[in-house]
């Protein structure tokens, strides 16, 4: 497939997107929170991979597609100058709730539910979550891609965790209703 | 932070490999914009230049043909006629006539009657300029009020001769305007101004004509841009007089782009027109136009030439030049400079402040 798609051969890729477009579609959903922009970014991501197929074999396919998206991801962002709008209410930190019983509850909801939550958080501190959760990259890191002070990305985590908190708190609550 | 972790744990464990329905028609969609990419990168292959590429080669190739054709004019122009015909121009003007002629004739014969001055070079103005001379003295004496159209004139009557030949003549005119200063010093205060500015006139132009080339040193910056830093430039350029105004520059640039997720380095390959506007004894200032090509050769994820094309662009600005020596000047030149859209995905300045104000200093050496 590899060798099919540096070709450019119509089945290898196909088969590429067949293995990795739903899950990468989810992944740029994660990172933009609107599905219709998330599918300009996974249309954007393939025609580069396609059009550029870099992949030298460093790591798994699946990682280098779902980088490449990330990238796309962030630019698209960027671009929007979404992600410069990181410091608006920041001293509206939401209050901490408990963690513990958050995270049960939180586990008994479906995929959908969690991943609106996501896509519902300010676009700064999804993107810093998204990086920190999903690609494990240290908040040096972000800092370093995202061009903002460390501490920033520190406290866009907090935040982004405390609103999910606060999110599943009021979801179950209102389920109990 | 151990509670909150149980948070992101939830939603790594559940979203990671999280997958979503991609709308129908996608893939169909995607295929048929994939073709048209890579059509258009074939095409752009094939070509070697992508259509704006091309219009702007297009438009740098007039720019160097409208150079070469003024160096050519100048160098296979029969330059005597076009002298004689600038004479005969002042001729026509009431004012000028007699004093331009007799400013180009004058030189002459101070040589003439000077007694350091060699023998050769003078002889075809020898039997006449006596009589001139004395022609000129009286004549100044009698319209003193039209001194402004004489210092022209007597400029480029001066530089005439210096081109013919008379470099080493120069204390020797010097003191000729001296002393027909301190001559026509009885006639007005405006006529003694005016010979000194002629002095410095023709003293400058004699610089320009002996040196014809320059080298240029010069390190700058532009304007940054959000997560873009100012750039670093540092570039070396080759600079000839085509006529004693007009000059046309070119060299090689290095331009580091910090910022982004990269930082990249380009080289560049600048040709400029430079316009000399004003002129003094210390100070030039001139008017700069010129175009670009820059290339990426460090920083981003490929430097081929098929994601990383060639960027073109085009500056226009001014330049301030101070004279340290007769060989050395310093040199500060703030220009805009427009860089077109390359189909290159890495983000730098250029991308994001394609229209941009750059400053560049450095140093000027004739030889």
């Amino acid at each position: 497939m590899v060798e099919g798609c540096r070709a450019g051969k119509d089945t290898a890729r196909k088969e590429l997107y067949t293995l990795y477009s739903k899950q990468m579609l989810a992944l740029c959903y994660r990172y933009i929170g609107d599905i219709d922009a998330a599918h300009d970014v996974l249309h954007d991501g393939f025609i580069k991979i396609f059009t550029h197929f870099s992949f030298r074999g460093e790591s798994s396919l699946g990682t280098w597609v779902a980088k490449v998206m990330v990238t796309q991801a962030i630019d698209y962002l960027r671009k929007q100058k979404r992600i410069t709008q990181f410091v608006i209410q920041e001293d509206e930190v939401p209050d901490v709730v408990d963690e513990d019983s958050v995270a049960e509850n939180g586990d008994r909801l479906s995929e959908e539910l969690l991943m609106g939550f996501v896509a519902e958080l300010p676009d700064g501190c999804r993107t810093v979550f998204n990086l920190y959760v999903f690609e494990e990259k240290s908040h040096k890191e972000i800092a370093e891609l995202l061009h903002i002070k460390e501490h920033s990305s520190t406290s866009q985590l907090f935040r982004a965790k405390c609103l999910l908190a606060k999110r599943i708190k009021e979801y179950t609550e209102n389920e109990r209703k | 932070m151990k509670e909150s972790d149980k948070i992101t744990g939830l939603f790594r464990s559940r979203l990671a490999d999280g997958e979503m329905d991609v709308r129908d028609g996608f893939w169909e969609e995607l295929q048929k914009d994939l073709s048209q990419a890579e059509n258009h990168s074939g095409q752009r292959k094939y070509f070697g230049l992508t259509p704006r590429l091309f219009r702007l080669s297009a438009a740098a190739s007039v720019v160097l043909v409208l150079a070469a054709a003024s160096a050519a004019f100048w160098y296979f122009s029969p330059k005597e006629e076009i002298q004689k015909a600038f004479n005969q121009v002042a001729a026509l003007s009431p004012e000028g006539s007699l004093n331009g002629d007799i400013a180009k004739e004058s030189f002459p014969s101070i040589h003439k009657t000077d007694p350091a001055s060699p023998g050769s070079g003078i002889g075809m103005t020898v039997p006449g300029a006596g009589r001139l001379t004395a022609s000129t003295t009286s004549d100044n004496d009698s319209i003193s009020v039209r001194v402004s159209i004489t210092i022209t004139q007597r400029v480029y009557g001066g530089q005439q001769h210096n081109g013919n030949g008379f470099y080493g003549n120069t204390a020797q005119n010097n003191n000729y305007h001296n002393s027909n200063s301190q001559h026509t010093d009885t006639n007005s205060d405006n006529n003694r101004s005016a010979s000194s500015a002629t002095n410095e006139g023709a003293s400058a132009l004699s610089k320009n004509n002996k040196s014809k080339w320059a080298l240029k040193a010069a390190i700058g910056s532009s304007l940054s841009k959000g997560d873009y830093k100012m750039p670093f430039t540092a570039s070396v350029s080759l600079e000839r007089n085509l006529t004693q105004k007009l000059s046309i520059e070119a060299g090689i640039g290095y331009n580091r782009l910090p910022g982004g997720e990269h930082t990249l380095q380009t080289l560049s390959l600048p040709v400029k027109l430079n316009m000399l506007m004003l002129s003094s004894r210390k100070v030039d200032l001139y008017a700069i136009a010129g175009a670009a090509l820059e290339k990426c050769v460090a920083g981003a994820q490929d430097n081929g030439f098929s994601s990383e094309p060639l960027q073109a662009s085009i500056a226009a600005g001014f330049g301030v030049r101070y004279k340290m020596s007769d060989r050395l000047a310093l040199f500060a030149e703030p220009s805009v400079s427009h860089h077109f859209d390359t189909d290159s995905s890495t983000k730098s300045l250029r991308t994001e402040r394609p229209t941009n104000l750059n400053l560049i200093c450095g140093l000027r050496m004739t030889y």
